[in-house]
C-alpha cells in the first residue's frame, strides 16, 4: 500500500491536479470525516419514514454549507440520508415531541417571570392607591390575570417556537432538538396547546388566526401595556412575508389542485434540489411529484459525507448520472434488501470515494446499465469486479490507482466487457499474470488504453499480444513500464492507427530508437518524459517536426473530469 | 388565401376575432391550421379557456411578437409578472394562465409561468410558509 502511494507521489506531475491535491490533503479529509462521524446524532433522530429530516438543520449538522456554490447546490441531497422512505408517521411526530416539550417550560417560565414582574408592579400601584379592604379583590383579579396570562404565554411560547422551528435556517439556536424537528410536528404542537388552553384556541390551520385569537383574548382581559407588548411581539413572529409578498394574501383556495401532475412536474423541474426536498414535506401530492424520477436524473454529491443508508436512498431516486467523487460513505450504506433493487445508473464517478468493499459490491449489484464508471483510488476485490463486469454495456472504465485487482478479476472483466472502448488500469499494482490476462482477453473494441506503471511486469511480449488483440488502438500509454526494451518498438510500429503514444520513463529504450517512430503515419503525439536531456530533446524535435512531443502531462483516458472542471463527468452535466 | 383574422370562441360563448399571425403562437391552433386546408372562416372553439384568460393570452402574444425568438427567460418572466399585476395580481390569474398555456400548447408562456411560480416557491423558507401562502391543506392532522 505504501509502496503504491510512494509510486503515486513520484509521478505527481503526471497526475491531474485533482489527484495531486487529493494525495496531499488525504490526511486532512480523514480528520474531517472523523469529526463528522462523531458529530452525527444518535439514530433516535434519524426517522426513516419522516420527510421532516430533509431540512437545513440536518445539513448544518453534517457540516455542509448552505450557500449556493457550484458544488453545494445539491448538498441538500445529503439530507436524503435521514429519510429512508416516503411515508411520514405520527409516531415520528410524537417521538420528536419530547425534545420540544422541554423547551416549553423555560421559555414560558421566562415570559411568565416578566409578566409577573410587570403585573406585580401594576398591582402594587393599585394596592397603594386602594384601601386594605380591596386587596383581596385585587389579588383575585391578579391571580385570574396571572392564570390567563400564563395560559396565553404558554400558547404564545409554543407559537413562537413553532414559528422559529418552521423558519428553519433562520433560527440562531443550534440545539440538537430543534435541528431534527419535523416541521409538520408544529401541527402536533398546536394540538398540545389546544388541550392545555381550550379557552384561547379554536382548531384552525392558520396560525396567524390563532395568534390573533390569543391577542384578542389577552387584550380584552388585561389591557396592561406588557401584555400588549407581548401580543405585538407574538405577531412579529409571523412576519415572514416581505411587504411585496403581502399583496398575495392567500385566498383560501388551493390553486395547485387545478394543475395537473404534468404541469406540477413542469414547475418542479425549475427548482433546485434543496427546494425540491422541501416540496416533499408540503403535502402528499407534492411528496409524490417531487419524487418523480425525471427530477432526479443527475446528481452531484462530490465531497459529501453520507450517513448510513443515504446511498441507498439516492439510488432509489432513480439517478442516472451520479458524481460521488471524494465522498465518504458511512456504514452501513445499504439495507439487506438493497441488492434486489435494479438502478438505472449509467454514469458513476466514484473517484477517490471512501466506501467499504461490501457497500461497493452492493452498489454494483444494483447496477446493470452502467456505461462509464470511475473507480480511481478505490479499494476493490474480486466480487466487486465480478459485479461490475456484469454491466455489459460499459464503455469506459477508469481504475487508475485502485487496489485489489487480481489476475482473476482482470480476466473476468476483460472477458465480459466486450463493449469496452476506453480503459485506464494504470498504477494498479498488477501482477505479471494479471497483465497477461489483460492483454490476452481485452476486447478488440478498446481504442484507448492506459497501462502505465506496470513496473517489472509488463514485457515486450505483452505489447505484441496487445497489438494482435487490438490492432486499431488509437491511444496507448505505457509510461513507467520500465521493463520494456528496445524490442518493443517494432511491435509498436505495427499499430497502424495509433495517434498517441507514451513511453515516458521506460529507461531501457534509448533515445535513438524514437526516431524510428517517424515511420508511423498516424502518430501525432509522443510523450517521452524523463528520457532525454534538453539538448537531446531539441535534436529530436528537429528530426520529427510534425510530432507533438511531450504535450500531455496528464492522461485523460477514461477520466471523468479532466483539469479543473467539476460540473460534468465525461462531458455530462451533473446538474440539471 | 386564408383570411388574416381568425375567430376563437371561448367557453362562455363569446367570439373573439384575432389576427392569425398573433395566435400562431398557440400550438394547438397551429395544429388545427395545418389540418385545415380550406379557408378558415369557421370558428375555432376553445372550450377550456374563458374570455378573461384569452384576453391575457392575447396580450402575451402581443408582447411576444415584439421580441425575437431568443428573448431571455428573465425578460419573459418579467413581462408575465407585469401582465399579471396589471390584471389583478392574484394567484388565480397566474394559475389560469399556466393551465391555459398548457392546454393551448404555448411553450413560451408555459415556461415563463412555471418559472415564475418556481421563483415564488423558492422565496419561502419552509414548508409551513408555503402551505400558508398557497392554502395547501396540511395533511398531518
Amino acid at each position: 500500500m505504501s509502496a503504491r502511494k510512494h509510486r503515486g507521489s513520484e509521478n505527481m506531475e503526471n497526475l491531474c491536479p485533482v489527484t495531486r491535491k487529493r494525495s496531499t490533503s488525504k490526511n486532512g479529509t480523514a480528520a474531517a470525516s472523523g469529526a463528522l462521524v462523531s458529530a452525527t446524532k444518535s439514530s433516535n433522530y434519524e426517522h426513516p419514514s419522516s420527510p421532516s429530516a430533509l431540512t437545513y438543520e440536518a445539513l448544518e449538522e453534517m457540516g455542509i454549507g448552505m450557500l449556493d456554490s457550484e458544488e453545494s447546490s445539491s448538498s441538500a441531497l445529503s439530507a436524503i440520508a435521514l429519510a429512508i422512505s416516503a411515508s411520514a408517521t405520527s409516531d415520528d411526530n410524537s417521538s420528536e415531541m419530547t425534545p420540544m416539550s422541554t423547551n416549553v417550560p423555560p421559555m414560558a417560565h421566562q415570559m411568565q417571570q416578566q409578566q409577573r414582574r410587570s403585573l406585580n408592579s401594576t398591582a402594587d400601584t393599585t394596592l397603594d392607591s386602594s384601601v386594605s379592604g380591596n386587596t383581596t379583590v385585587v389579588e383575585d383579579a391578579q391571580q385570574r390575570l396571572l392564570r390567563q396570562s400564563a395560559e396565553k404565554l404558554q400558547a404564545l411560547a409554543q407559537a413562537k417556537r413553532t414559528a422559529l422551528g418552521s423558519e428553519g435556517g433562520s433560527s440562531n439556536s443550534n440545539s440538537p432538538a430543534k435541528r431534527f424537528r419535523n416541521p409538520l410536528s408544529a401541527v402536533t404542537c398546536n394540538n398540545q396547546s389546544e388541550s392545555q388552553s381550550p379557552l384561547n384556541f379554536q382548531p384552525s390551520t392558520s396560525r396567524l388566526a390563532q395568534v390573533r385569537q390569543a391577542n384578542k383574548a389577552a387584550a380584552a382581559s388585561s389591557p396592561l401595556p406588557p401584555t400588549r407588548r407581548l401580543g405585538s411581539a407574538a405577531e412579529s413572529f409571523f412576519v415572514f412575508r416581505t411587504p411585496s409578498m403581502s399583496a398575495h394574501i392567500n385566498s383560501g383556495i388551493n390553486y395547485f389542485d387545478r394543475l395537473s401532475d404534468e404541469i406540477l412536474l413542469g414547475i418542479f423541474k425549475w427548482l433546485p434540489k434543496k427546494t425540491l426536498l422541501r416540496m416533499a414535506t408540503v403535502s402528499k401530492r407534492f411528496n409524490r411529484c417531487s419524487r418523480d424520477e425525471t427530477l432526479w436524473t443527475r446528481l452531484d454529491l462530490g465531497l459529501r459525507t453520507f450517513r448510513p443508508g443515504a446511498l441507498e436512498q439516492i439510488m432509489r431516486r432513480g439517478v442516472q448520472v451520479l458524481r460521488l467523487a471524494q465522498t465518504t460513505v458511512q456504514e452501513p450504506a445499504f439495507t439487506p434488501s438493497a441488492a434486489a433493487f435494479k438502478s438505472r445508473l449509467q454514469y458513476l464517478d466514484l473517484s477517490m470515494a471512501a466506501i467499504s468493499k461490501s457497500s461497493l459490491r452492493t452498489l454494483f449489484s444494483q447496477c446493470r446499465q452502467l456505461k462509464k464508471v470511475s473507480l480511481e483510488s478505490t479499494e476493490l476485490d474480486d466480487d466487486i469486479c465480478a459485479e461490475m463486469a456484469k454491466n455489459k454495456s460499459l464503455e469506459a472504465v477508469n481504475m487508475t490507482m485502485a487496489s485489489g485487482l487480481t489476475a482473476n478479476s482482470v480476466r473476468l472483466m476483460m472477458e465480459s466487457l466486450t463493449n469496452l472502448s476506453s480503459l485506464n488500469i494504470s498504477w494498479t499494482d498488477l501482477s505479471a499474470d494479471a497483465v497477461t490476462a489483460l492483454v490476452t482477453n481485452i476486447s478488440p473494441n478498446v481504442i484507448r488504453l492506459n497501462i502505465a506503471g506496470c513496473r517489472r511486469v509488463l514485457f515486450d511480449s505483452h505489447v505484441a499480444t496487445l497489438q494482435r488483440r487490438c490492432p486499431q488502438l488509437l491511444e496507448l500509454d505505457l509510461s513507467d513500464c520500465n521493463s520494456l526494451t528496445p524490442e518493443v518498438i517494432p511491435a509498436i510500429m505495427k499499430f497502424k492507427m495509433l495517434e498517441y503514444l507514451s513511453v515516458s520513463r521506460c529507461y531501457l529504450i534509448p533515445a535513438t530508437r524514437f526516431i524510428e517512430l517517424k515511420g508511423m503515419p498516424s502518430l501525432t503525439y509522443l510523450d517521452i518524459f524523463g528520457m532525454l536531456s534538453d539538448a537531446a530533446m531539441e535534436v529530436l524535435e528537429k528530426q520529427m517536426p510534425k510530432m507533438g512531443i511531450n504535450k500531455f502531462i496528464h492522461s485523460s483516458v477514461s477520466r471523468p473530469t479532466v483539469g479543473t472542471r467539476r460540473t460534468s463527468i465525461w462531458g455530462l452535466r451533473t446538474r440539471d | 388565401m386564408p383570411s388574416v383574422f381568425l375567430q376563437l370562441e371561448t367557453n362562455d360563448g363569446k367570439l373573439h376575432i384575432v389576427e392569425r399571425a398573433l395566435v400562431k403562437q398557440m400550438g394547438i391552433i397551429r395544429e388545427m391550421l395545418k389540418l385545415e386546408c380550406g379557408d378558415t372562416t369557421e370558428v375555432i372553439p376553445l372550450p377550456r379557456v374563458d374570455s378573461e384568460t384569452l384576453k391575457l393570452l392575447l396580450k402575451w402574444c402581443e408582447s411576444m411578437k415584439s421580441w425575437t425568438d431568443d428573448a431571455e427567460v428573465s425578460v419573459r418572466i418579467n413581462i408575465l409578472k407585469r401582465l399579471i399585476q396589471r390584471s389583478g395580481g392574484d394567484d388565480e390569474v397566474l394559475f389560469q394562465l399556466i393551465t391555459a398555456a398548457n392546454y393551448l400548447q404555448m411553450d413560451s408562456l408555459l415556461d415563463a409561468g412555471t418559472q415564475l411560480l418556481a421563483n415564488i416557491i423558492q422565496s419561502y423558507d419552509s414548508a409551513e410558509e408555503l402551505r400558508l401562502r398557497f392554502s395547501i391543506a396540511n395533511e398531518e392532522e
